[in-house]
């Protein structure tokens, strides 16, 4: 297995959600690649579409939303084409999905060790295979994920916050995927555990060589994690790179206003937000979706839609000021940019 | 002087009912606490789930009663209050509540909840003063009164609705308020401004902040003392530049090492030798340092009797016998570890 052999490639994706109103466009051209072993990490606030994206690349959207336009190429399969039994086959073995709030999602009344083994017998080849086979695989994928094997027979109320978690992702790699996509896998979980969990989820995507999408709102966690972060806005990706360079030198004005936001344990300093609200995505303006509320915006910005576009070698942004800068120009003085109050029955796009 | 408020050797036991007697959860184990009248502070009190943090943001604000010790308000005992004084520490001791989008009644325009305290503690005199009095919470929390009032909750973001909630606190004309998690339903990008309104209550208005949290890089930001507690008991006490850029405690460091920094050059390092869980929770009886199940450097004396808080320097305590040469904290009230500076 060469290590830089393409696995995943999604190509100019959108995803709708049908409502009354009219269509809210939640995931909006948005193209990017894994190779196997690549970690990838997607951040984006509530609303930004990164939960309906990494849904639609396990093909788990459920109406109302659907995949309008786009290609998503699973290892050479061209997976919206697939009929649904092959799509059954192709998830879990191609793909999994480390869903949101994993560990509520685990059966009460199932032992942990049943609900592996599940998966593994619902993907078998021949029709049946012998029971000591999964009692071997049950243990196998228990031990990728850090847990000992008579946890098998336990019931999920017998295990710890961070062990629910952790049979939820043996769960979802069972069959040994070439691609997890994971879902904010340690929300809810306390620092020292989340620390523990993603140190599990680092080990097993070595142990497998697979690639991981690993979705967040946190930037502190996707930075420890990830190689490379795509920075989802209003549905688009706005900036793409190494996560060392898009810490370093942040190309979009949302990325930079957003690293600043962040508080450090370095110096105190005035803590600052975003002004401002992402906008609803129904009807949205003509224009770049962050120009309300960016420090940078001008007359450009307001009718004409950025393009993402190559800023180095290996960072593309989606704005307006390159090709013409190569790197964002400082800070322009706050002026105040008024709060926008978000339209009724905008609320929260459903992720 | 008289502490504005005082817990005073209290412990919160949940459980061990008539069938389940040997089944106690100790919450809060013997802990007490102060908030000086004269100087308005602003303190983190942080911990995991499960540390006790909530039981006691909830014993501060007289929601819980303490199973044994008290909780004096003004030098009275907020058990025995009689129904004016009450009233009193219900309005001067305010709560900002975790969720915002459950905060709210869904039926009411946010003016509702403005309107409400004002009217049921008599603070205004007419709808004119009244109004204006919302206005003006409104934008000292950075709210513009025009496109706020008159919408209901569902048509603001958590942000806006976090900070309508700061609004209605600050209406109370408050002394103290307690804060349990208010930014952790929120975007990152509104957190700041949440926590920035928290920070001008303080300064402009001389209120005390107790900011209850289990993210340290908030707490450091914007409190100046910090108690980290475990298990109901407190770890380490003191100013958050000590606490948190040179921790002390074996938990307190644990935790500081697995905050996960936006920074590559500060990777997190291989996987600590310490359970990342804690396995049970301090049940009656137990004895020695509620963290020797976990500690790296357990020593033998961990495991017999509990550290009191020790005092290796200024400004700070730890409950850990590493320290054991160092002065024993000389009161119980661990909030005397940063009080001494402001005398």
């Amino acid at each position: 297995m060469s290590p830089d052999r393409e696995v995943l490639r999604v190509e100019d994706l959108r995803v709708e959600y049908v409502t009354p109103d009219g269509p809210i466009k939640a995931v909006e051209g948005v193209s990017f690649s894994l190779q196997a072993g690549q970690r990838m990490g997607l951040i984006g606030e509530s609303g930004s579409g990164k939960t309906t994206l990494g849904t639609a690349i396990v093909r788990l959207l459920r109406p109302p939303a659907r995949i309008t336009s786009g290609r998503i190429v699973l290892d050479g399969h061209e997976f919206l084409q697939v009929g649904e039994r092959e799509l059954r086959q192709l998830r879990m073995r191609e793909v999994a999905l480390i869903p949101q709030a994993a560990m509520n999602s685990l059966n009460p009344v199932m032992r942990i060790g049943d609900q592996i083994a599940d998966g593994i017998i619902a993907h078998a080849q021949s029709a049946k295979i012998p029971r000591r086979d999964v009692a071997e695989r049950v243990a196998r994928a228990l031990w990728q994920v850090g847990l000992q094997s008579y946890l098998a027979s336990r019931y999920p109320h017998q295990l710890s916050g961070g062990q629910r978690q952790r049979a939820a992702m043996a769960i979802a790699t069972a069959l040994q995927p070439k691609i997890i996509v994971a879902d904010e896998p340690t929300s809810a979980l306390d620092v020292v555990v989340q620390r523990q969990v993603m140190q599990t989820l680092g080990r097993l995507q070595q142990g497998l060589h697979a690639a991981v999408l690993l979705i967040g709102h946190d930037m502190g966690l996707v930075a420890q994690f990830a190689d490379t972060i795509g920075v989802l806005y209003a549905g688009r990706l706005v900036e793409q790179g190494p996560v060392e360079d898009l810490l370093d030198a942040p190309r979009h004005p949302y990325t930079r206003l957003l690293i600043d936001s962040l508080p450090t344990l370095d110096a105190k300093k005035a803590l600052r937000g975003i002004p401002g609200l992402p906008p609803s995505l129904l009807n949205l303006p003509p224009g770049c979706p962050f120009a309300p509320r960016c420090p940078y915006a001008f007359d450009r910005c307001r009718v004409e839609t950025p393009a993402l576009q190559p800023v180095t070698t290996l960072q593309k942004a989606a704005c307006h000021l390159y090709p013409a800068h190569t790197s964002l120009p400082p800070l322009p003085e706050r002026a105040d940019i008024p709060e926008v109050v978000a339209p009724a029955a905008d609320a929260e796009v459903a992720v | 002087m008289t502490p504005l408020l005082e817990v005073r050797k209290a412990s919160k036991i949940y459980g061990g009912g008539l069938f389940k007697r040997h089944d106690k959860t100790i919450a809060i184990d013997n802990l007490s606490y102060s908030i000086p009248d004269e100087k308005p502070s602003i303190t983190a009190i942080a911990g995991e789930s499960g540390s006790g943090k909530t039981t006691l943001a909830l014993l501060m604000m007289g929601f819980l009663t303490p199973s044994t010790g008290q909780v004096f308000y003004r030098g009275r005992d907020v058990a025995t209050m009689l129904s004016a004084e009450r009233r009193q520490f219900r309005r001067e001791v305010q709560p900002i509540f975790q969720d915002p989008y459950e905060a709210f009644n869904p039926f009411y325009r946010v003016d509702h909840v403005l309107e409400t305290p004002l009217k049921r503690f008599g603070l205004t005199h007419s709808k004119d003063e009244a109004r204006r009095q919302i206005e003006e919470a409104l934008e000292r929390v950075g709210l513009r009164p025009n496109e706020t009032l008159g919408r209901f909750p569902h048509q603001l973001s958590g942000g806006q609705q976090q900070r309508i909630g700061v609004a209605r606190a600050l209406l109370c004309q408050p002394r103290i308020i307690v804060a349990d998690e208010p930014v952790s339903m929120v975007d990152a990008s509104l957190r700041a401004t949440i926590l920035a309104s928290l920070q001008v209550l303080n300064r402009d208005l001389g209120i005390s902040i107790i900011y209850i949290t289990h993210d340290l890089t908030t707490a450091y930001q914007i409190c100046e003392n910090i108690v980290v507690l475990y298990l109901g008991n407190v770890a380490e006490v003191g100013t958050v530049d000590r606490v948190i850029r040179t921790p002390r405690h074996p938990y307190t460091q644990l935790l500081v090492s697995s905050i996960p920094v936006a920074d590559r050059r500060r990777r997190w390092g291989e996987d600590s030798p310490v359970e990342a869980e804690a396995t049970s929770t301090l049940v009656g009886g137990s004895v020695g340092c509620p963290f020797a199940p976990r500690c790296p450097s357990v020593m033998d004396i961990c495991r017999e009797s509990p550290p009191p808080l020790f005092v290796p320097d200024a400004h700070r305590a730890a409950a850990c016998f590493l320290y054991r040469d160092a002065p024993v904290l000389p009161t119980a009230d661990v909030a005397s570890i940063w009080e001494k500076e402001a005398a």
